[in-house]
């Protein structure tokens, strides 16, 4: 442990001072490797360490909070009694006894540590990699590949008395490549990780996955515009998950709730999606790229199922929005931060809607006149309206119940709430997808999925028009 | 904070054999307080310092980063820079800076200001800000108000005898707001502002956002999509800021070199719109100035686009040896290059000219899912927007949920007229703008 029982006791105390009911320390010692091939040689090899504290202190619905890199005894006492200026009141808690919290079961089980490889063998990983995908066409302009390593180590002390202790280990593995024809270019990309060690890439088929980019943007280079205006839309399954992810996760963010900014702020136990939609956000999955043994406020993460038969039946809440909506309900394990730099804050894991019975030809089946997403790049929510937006990078025409042929990038507008009742066929092949969460307390790994699904009308932004 | 001792580092690096060796160093102070609906509700202070080398070992290069200095940082750092080098890109020596040249100073305007303002004077002024916000429309029903105040200094070293330093420091305010009208229906507005100068310009200037901040909300009430179709678009100050940034990533002199670019070999050629000029203004008074780039190199004044006309790309001292020339103090890390602070040159334009210069058409006054919208390799770009239809040269009515969808290249080369209010919007001074024509998907 980086402080002694004592240390720790007497800097929670100090931030106690002045009448807050809950004090903390989060300390966090983040190491990361990144290794990089690109023009057919090695582009870089880096690494990198994060280390330093956060406390913070609640008093009601207040938060204080600090962080420093500073991390000797005097700095952190300086801090906790700095913050402690911001409430104003009489001691009402004494912290007597800290205890550390076991893990009941090991989420995230390594069989590779990123020491156990010379950086020779992993470049040898990239390398082939990129062959792979250059192998694709003589079209492949450039293929950048990477790996990300991260071992991170943190403690959280509280005035709860709890002591808890986690290492986090990623994996990540990424194949971009750029093709033209002369006169554009395109882009493809694929980014398997998850919280493993280097048996990810043992265990992945990192040679299909390299082609599959390079493939996705060869064949981009002869795509039109994709149509726009509203039309069914068929979201593909595993990374298609980023709809759930911005157009009702982040709605369902204890932040947004407890300040009544989210349209399901006051829905729980209503009908806010058609019966076919189970949703969870579950920070139980093993090795799962937004799986820790605890949550960055000391919680033992929950798999929490968020929509039962279309009925809103749990928000995911962290300890200070579960207690700003005041209505009994407990942190659900999802409080989660950057680095010590930030204020924790609920946040999502790993967050999929669950399968359903339909098969895939099924769902096409059904479209007369649509779209295919199968591909997206990321998107975004404003969560006090449920606006979301997101892109898809590889998406295709759908004509009577088939696949007709790629169309240029598109994006998909709504609202959430408008969305998850137009859900309405859901596939049984689901599937997760890795990717990176920005809000307010920074990027996040979280996990995004789904099965294929079928929405019966979406708002298509392509540039081709509706002629 | 520990005092770096820089002459440690480098006698680590020489032990390692690692020449040259380049140290950057940051300190930072931060202050920041939230009020929401009137209670304050959280208050945030934070120090850091981080540090960063990079070296060369036998012919490759390698780097490291860290934020726990302490005695056995210098050490730790030659260590993990040698590790890395071993296996690391292939560099020169020649591309690291060598020195022999002036550094102009930044203007670090509320440094001493910021020593005098205190975080109860923050909370105060939020505070005052909310219920300001709060006595002009009785429908705004959540109000969040956040103050930070920042201080950062920098300073880089490297094994050929540069030194340089810098800091900046600002005062920033964001006001958001939710309002319902009696439908119940939400919408939501928020409107920033800041000072490099004191806490009281940015109280004057958080005066003048408010009603815009409101209006962000209140006047989208029942706003709807409008028809599909193209239309002539004046693009707010922050959409051509977001715009830009990808536009400009073309001209990285190593995208460049590396035929990623689409504007290899278009030098001295029309690139986009006459009607466009722009410059790198390193010592603007803006997020991002400095007095030198990421390789320690001086920054310097130069106009990069004229009239339209490509005239430089932005250079680092590795892809200036490429190119047999000198660098011109764009380097953003990794031998890549951008501008430092970009200004485009304002036109005479208000914005009731543009209105009239528009005619019918868009007021596009924000573009959201830029994170995904846009492709910075093709510049093809996807991005729900909303603002104000503009009919017979007036603002007109609110629309929203719509999709603004083109290439970039089409969009700054058909620039029609640029207004005058150029203001700073996120590291760059920007004006506002009208595109002849873009795909606006809606109803």
């Amino acid at each position: 442990m980086k402080f002694s029982k004592a240390n720790a006791l007497e800097i929670l105390n100090v931030g106690l001072a002045s009448g807050a009911d809950y004090a903390e320390i989060y300390y966090q010692d983040n190491r990361t490797h990144s290794y990089s091939r690109r023009f057919k040689k090695v582009y870089s090899v880096s690494s990198g360490r994060t280390c330093g504290v956060g406390i913070r202190l609640i008093k009601g619905n207040k938060q204080v909070y600090g962080y420093t890199s500073d991390l000797s005894k005097k700095s952190l006492l300086d801090l906790a009694s700095e913050l402690s200026f911001g409430f104003e009141g009489e001691r009402i808690l004494t912290i007597t006894s800290l205890k550390e919290k076991k893990v009941k079961k090991a989420m995230n089980p390594i069989k590779i540590p990123h020491s156990a490889w010379a950086v020779d063998k992993k470049l040898s990983y990239l390398e082939e990699a990129e062959k792979e995908a250059f192998s694709v066409s003589d079209k492949i302009q450039e293929v950048f590949t990477g790996l990300f390593e991260e071992d991170e180590h943190v403690e959280i002390y509280n005035s709860d008395g709890v002591i808890a202790l986690d290492d986090r280990v990623r994996t990540r593995l990424t194949v971009g490549a750029v093709a033209t024809d002369g006169k554009q270019f395109q882009e493809g990309f694929a980014g398997p990780g998850l919280s493993k060690g280097l048996e990810l890439l043992e265990e992945i088929d990192f040679k299909k996955i390299a082609k599959e980019a390079a493939s996705s943007a060869v064949e981009l280079l002869s795509a039109p515009e994709g149509p726009s205006g509203e039309m069914p839309v068929v979201l593909g399954n595993q990374f298609g998950g980023v709809l759930f992810h911005e157009a009702c996760g982040h709605p369902l963010e204890g932040s947004a709730i407890c300040r009544n900014e989210s349209p399901f702020s006051t829905k729980l136990g209503e009908k806010i999606a058609s019966d076919v939609v189970n949703a969870y956000d579950d920070g139980t999955i093993e090795n799962g790229w937004g799986s820790e043994n605890f949550d960055d406020e000391g919680n033992t993460p929950t798999k929490n199922q968020l929509i039962k038969d279309g009925v809103l039946v749990s928000y995911m809440l962290d300890r200070y929005t579960a207690r700003r909506i005041d209505k009994g309900l407990k942190a659900t394990g999802a409080c989660r931060r950057e680095s010590y730099r930030y204020l924790p804050t609920t946040r999502m894991t790993n967050t999929y809607i669950g399968g359903g019975s339909s098969t895939v030809e099924e769902i096409f089946a059904h479209v007369k006149n649509g779209i295919y997403c199968k591909g997206f790049t990321g998107g975004q929510v404003d969560p006090s309206t449920d606006q979301f937006i997101f892109t898809s990078d590889v998406a295709y025409l759908i004509k009577d119940g088939k696949l007709d042929h790629i169309i240029k990038p598109v994006s998909l507008i709504g609202y959430g709430y408008e969305i998850l009742p137009r859900i309405e066929m859901v596939g049984n092949d689901c599937m997760r997808a890795p990717g990176v969460c920005g809000a307010s307390s920074g990027s996040c790994f979280v996990e995004v999925g789904q099965p294929t699904l079928l929405i019966s009308k979406m708002l298509v932004g392509g540039s081709g028009g509706n002629e | 904070m520990m005092a770096l001792k820089i002459k440690q580092y480098f006698e680590e690096a020489k032990k390692n054999q690692i020449d040259p060796y380049q140290i950057s160093y940051a300190t930072s102070t931060e202050a920041s307080v939230e009020v929401h609906n009137g209670e304050v509700e959280i208050q945030q202070i934070g120090t850091t310092q981080d540090i960063s080398a990079r070296g060369i070992y036998q012919g490759k290069q390698g780097s490291f980063a860290t934020d726990c200095i302490d005695k056995y940082t210098p050490s730790l750092m030659a260590e993990n820079v040698l590790q890395s080098a071993m296996f690391g890109k292939e560099a020169k020596e020649e591309d690291y800076f060598h020195g022999g040249l002036k550094y102009k100073k930044t203007k670090p305007a509320c440094i001493k200001d910021f020593k005098k303002v205190t975080l109860k004077e923050l909370r105060q002024f939020a505070l005052d800000v909310y219920e300001d916000v709060k006595s002009r429309d009785s429908r705004l029903t959540k109000i969040t108000i956040s103050i930070t105040m920042q201080t950062s200094e920098s300073e880089k070293y490297n094994s050929y005898g540069v030194k340089c330093k810098d800091q900046q420091s600002y005062y920033a305010c964001s006001i958001s707001v939710v309002a319902e009208n009696e439908n119940k229906e939400p919408r939501s507005g928020d409107k920033g502002c800041h000072s490099f100068h004191s806490l009281e310009e940015l109280k004057e200037k958080t005066k003048k956002i408010i009603p815009e901040a409101i209006s962000a909300a209140v006047d989208f009430f029942g706003s709807t999509p409008l028809k599909t179709q193209k239309y002539k678009i004046l693009f707010s100050r922050p959409c051509v800021s977001n715009l830009l940034s990808y536009f400009l990533g073309q001209l990285n002199a190593k995208s460049v070199q590396q035929h990623l670019s689409l504007f290899e070999g278009k030098m001295n050629t029309q690139i986009v719109s006459k009607n466009l000029t722009m410059k790198n203004t390193p010592y603007a008074l803006s997020f991002g100035a400095s007095s030198y780039d990421t390789d320690g190199y001086p920054t310097k004044e130069f106009t990069f686009i004229d009239k339209g006309v490509l005239k430089d790309y932005f250079y680092s001292v590795e892809t200036a040896n490429k190119d047999n020339r000198d660098s011109n103090g764009c380097a953003c890390g990794n031998g890549n290059g951008g501008p430092i602070v970009v200004s485009v040159k304002p036109g005479k334009n208000s914005l009731d000219d543009l209105y009239m210069k528009v005619k019918n058409g868009l007021y596009i006054t924000s573009i959201s899912g830029l994170n995904s919208g846009i492709n910075g390799q093709t510049l093809d770009f996807s991005l729900p927007c909303e603002g104000y239809l503009i009919k017979d040269g007036k603002k007109d009515k609110a629309f929203s949920m719509m999709v603004v969808a083109g290439n970039l290249l089409d969009v700054f080369n058909n620039v029609l007229a640029i207004g005058n209010d150029i203001d700073v919007e996120d590291g760059k001074l920007i004006p506002s703008m009208v595109i002849k024509s873009l795909t606006v998907s809606g109803k």
